[in-house]
Parts: C-alpha cells; structure tokens; sequence
C-alpha cells in the first residue's frame, strides 16, 4: 500500500489523518513537536526553531508562528481541530533541544532554551508529554505515524528510538 | 509564500565579492594541499527561504562535518564549511596520512584549522574590498546531518526572517576526491553596510 | 643565540605542524599555548627566546597576550602566526610590540626566515 508520507521543513508544521506518516528531519537545536489524538487518528508535526515568538518583537517582515513554540502548538491544535481531532484527547511527543557544537555545552544554548519552552506550553494547553527524545549533542530526525500515534526517532549512527 | 524580490545588481555584487572572496579561500586550501588543484563552482548568491536551507546541500539527512565561523566588526556574517564524511576523511588523510580520520581528535582538528584557514582568506578579501574590519570568532565543528547543523546555526543565529540572503559554492579537488561546499548567511544589516560602502542604494 | 620558542595556537593540528617545522630547523619547542591566557602564564613559566602566536583564540585572543607579555618582558620577541590577514589588525599587533605578522598558510621557510631575523 503506497504510504502518504509529508515532509514537515523547518519552521513548518502538517497535520496528516488516518494513514502515513509525517517527517521531519534535522533536529539539531529545533525541537520536534508531535500532536496526535488516538480517537480521531489525526497527528500533527512541527518542526520549531526558537522558544518565543514575543521576544522578538523587531521589524518583521511577515510573521511565520510555526517558527516559534509559543505560536506553533497553539495553531498545530487549531489545524487539528479544524479536522475533527478532540482538543482533550491530544498527546504530545517532542524530540530535539541538541547541542551540536562545543560552544553550546558552555552555556545555555537554544536547544535547551526551546525544549523548556515547548513543555511550558504543552503544560499551558494541557497536554500530556507521552515521550520525550531531547538535549544530547546529536541531530535528529522525527517521523509520526498517524495510524499509530508512533513516533520514531533515528540519529547519524545512533539507534533507533521509538516513542 | 510570495518570495521578496531583491535587486539583480545587488546580488551580482555579492557574486562578484564571493568570487574574489571563495577564489581567496581555494588558493589557500590548495597551498596548504600541497599546490593540489582546487576547482570552484562560480558563486551564486540568492534569496532563498529559510526552510529550504537545510537542504540545499544534497538532503537534510546525510551526514556531514561543518566547520562554523560567526563573523563580527563591520558586519555579522554566518559562515559554514560542510564536507561529506568522504571527503573529510580524504583531506584528513592528505594532511596527515596514518590518522583515523574523524575519529581521530588530530583529524577533527584538522579540519577546523582547513576551515578556520578558507575562512579567514574569504574574510580577508572582503574586508581588503570594503575596508570594513572583520573578526571571526573561534571555529566550531560539528559531525552531523547536514540538516540539523544548518538547522542550529540558524537556531543559534536567531535567523527571524523566512528569506535570506544565501552566498554559496561548491569546490572540488579530483585527485583527491575532496568536494566541499562554503555557506555564507550575512545578516541584513551587514548587506546594507556592504552596498552602502560600495555605494549601491 | 636563543633557540627556545613557545607556540601559541588554538588547533592540535597547527601546533603540531609549526613544532614539526621548528625542531627540523633547530628550534627547540618549549611549550605549546593553547590560547592567549596560557601563553602569558607559560611565558613567565618557562621563559622562552622566542613566541609565536595566533590570533583567533578563545579565552584571551593573540592581540591581548601580545600586550601582556610586552608588559611583562618588553624584550620579548613574539612573531604572528594566524590565518588572520587584515590590515587594520596587523597594524594593531606590530604596534603592541609583535616583530612580525604571517598570515597562514605559510610556507615553512617564512618562519624560519622570519624567526632568524628576530634574532633566535
């Protein structure tokens, strides 16, 4: 059976229904968030770079919400919603918040700066983090099967992690 | 997404700067190869949307070490030397024959003095150009997905625009089956003082 | 004639290339610095002729060391050696008192060169 499969870029989200499977790759300081709700069969994935949309109130030229996770959970739901998913059954798997490079183990780097954020808003929402794959000093990539609510974690010469 | 438009001539001068630039850069790894003959692409200097970035250099997912360099001074520039695991491992060798290549702390120092070298023979051109007084930070490196170590030095860098100005070229050295690809992302403001300089509005 | 040098340089990889190019050239290498902080410290530690120093460097960057140890020793014979080539920061270096300034990569001989005119 020929799979759906929809690439989630950075700075982007999808939301995918029934069958397939949503992918995003290269997680290194991004942090992955998956939504899904087992009822309706309906996952969303975002693909966040930085923790908070207000913090950067400078001359914008257009604003992408799916680049921050403040913005980006909420309108995830939204699409969710809007295809039929319960707001009350979701579940959230994130994966992501590396740092790569030695600079960013000195301090406090995005990564960590971005995981904290999106399991403040998760929390916000109410949603419950069923599995988390974050920090370390390894990128990422996050596949969520809609049909299963699995999420799949696969580094560069890592194992395979499955949320 | 509608994509901004930005002047042609605009970026035919940041083509033109990349060529003296990236040409600087070769001339250097090539002299530090033992005279090896370095081809380079011609540049291309682009607005690209951000999203796209990560997978410009053949897909997201291959593994690849990257060597990063903040420029600052008299303009922010992002800097990224990427090569495949090969060809890491090929200039490795040529440098220093017998080691383990990436696995190898001596090796992974060897490549972040190649592209600490590059680096600094492009920034020395550009500031040569423009006047302006460039001062990269320490090389870091990192051996990843490409995508993820595009992906952080945009995180890092805390890139707000969808669009940017994306400087590129690809550089080959046949004998020694080493292909690499030089990344420059300046920041807006660095473009403006780069034309003002050269006195485009 | 003093052949003691102390190497400066934050890449494993640089300073095992210039020990390799001095000590085929008599120099005997006395100490390896990995930023601008150790040289000024191992340069009172282990009192070389003669210093080369890189730049870019975390901690404390070539420019600062070479005024440090100036004050220290104003005698002291510190030559440049960074991949680092723009006018205004050679200027500012032989200005705080390095004798000479090359910009890498760099043929061996430059050095060798360079260090016998410093007088070493």
């Amino acid at each position: 059976m020929e799979k759906l499969m929809i690439k989630v870029k950075i700075s982007d989200l999808a939301i995918l229904k029934g069958e397939g499977v949503l992918v995003t790759v290269g997680l290194g300081s991004c942090v992955g968030i998956a939504l899904y709700d087992p009822e309706s069969k309906i996952g969303g994935l975002a693909h966040i770079l930085l923790p908070d949309s207000t913090q950067f109130k400078s001359s914008l030229n257009s604003f992408n919400p799916a680049k921050f996770a403040d913005t980006a959970i909420p309108l995830l739901m939204e699409k969710m919603g809007k295809a039929g998913a319960n707001r009350f059954s979701l579940k959230a798997k994130i994966a992501g918040g590396g740092q790569l490079f030695a600079f960013q183990k000195l301090g406090s780097s995005i990564g960590m700066k971005n995981v904290q954020a999106v399991k403040y808003y998760l929390n916000k929402y109410k949603i419950p983090i069923r599995g988390e794959d974050v920090g370390g000093f390894q990128g990422r990539t996050m596949r969520l099967y809609v049909n299963s609510g699995r999420v799949v974690i696969n580094t560069v010469g890592g194992t395979e992690k499955i949320l | 997404m509608v994509k901004q438009q930005i002047d042609e001539r605009k970026l035919d001068i940041l083509k033109e700067l990349a060529n003296i630039g990236f040409g600087n850069a070769v001339t250097s790894l090539s002299q530090m190869l033992h005279e090896e003959k370095i081809s380079m692409d011609v540049p291309s200097a682009e607005l690209v949307y951000l999203q796209d970035v990560p997978e410009l250099l053949g897909g997201a997912e291959l593994p690849v070490a990257g060597v990063y360099i903040e420029s600052h001074g008299g303009a922010d520039l992002t800097i990224l030397f990427v090569l495949s695991l090969d060809s890491s491992t090929n200039l490795i060798l040529t440098l220093v024959p017998g080691l383990a290549g990436l696995n190898d702390q001596m090796g992974i120092s060897v490549l972040i003095e190649v592209g600490n070298i590059m680096t600094n023979s492009y920034l020395n051109a550009l500031s040569f150009m423009t006047g302006l007084l460039l001062i990269p930070s320490p090389p870091e490196i990192a051996v990843d997905m490409s995508g993820a170590i595009i992906s952080t030095v945009i995180a890092e860098k805390c890139v707000l625009e969808d669009e940017v100005v994306l400087i590129k070229t690809t550089l080959k050295s046949m004998q020694k089956s080493i292909e690499g690809h030089i990344l420059i992302l300046p920041d807006n403001r660095a473009l403006n003082t780069i034309f003002t300089l050269l006195g485009i509005r | 004639m003093g052949k003691r040098i102390l190497i400066t340089d934050d890449t494993a990889f640089m300073r095992m290339t210039l020990r390799n190019v001095l000590e085929k050239n008599g120099y005997e290498v006395v100490g390896e610095a990995e930023d601008g902080l150790q040289a000024v410290e191992m340069y009172s530690s282990v009192n070389p002729d003669l210093v080369t120093m890189d730049i870019t460097m975390p901690k404390m960057d070539g420019i600062e060391a070479i005024k440090r140890i100036m004050q220290k020793d104003p005698d002291a014979k510190i030559i440049v050696v960074s991949a680092m080539g723009q006018k205004a920061l050679v200027i500012e270096a032989l200005n705080s008192g390095a004798k000479d300034f090359i910009v890498k990569p760099f043929q061996p001989d430059r050095i060798v060169e360079a260090l016998q005119k410093v007088g070493g």
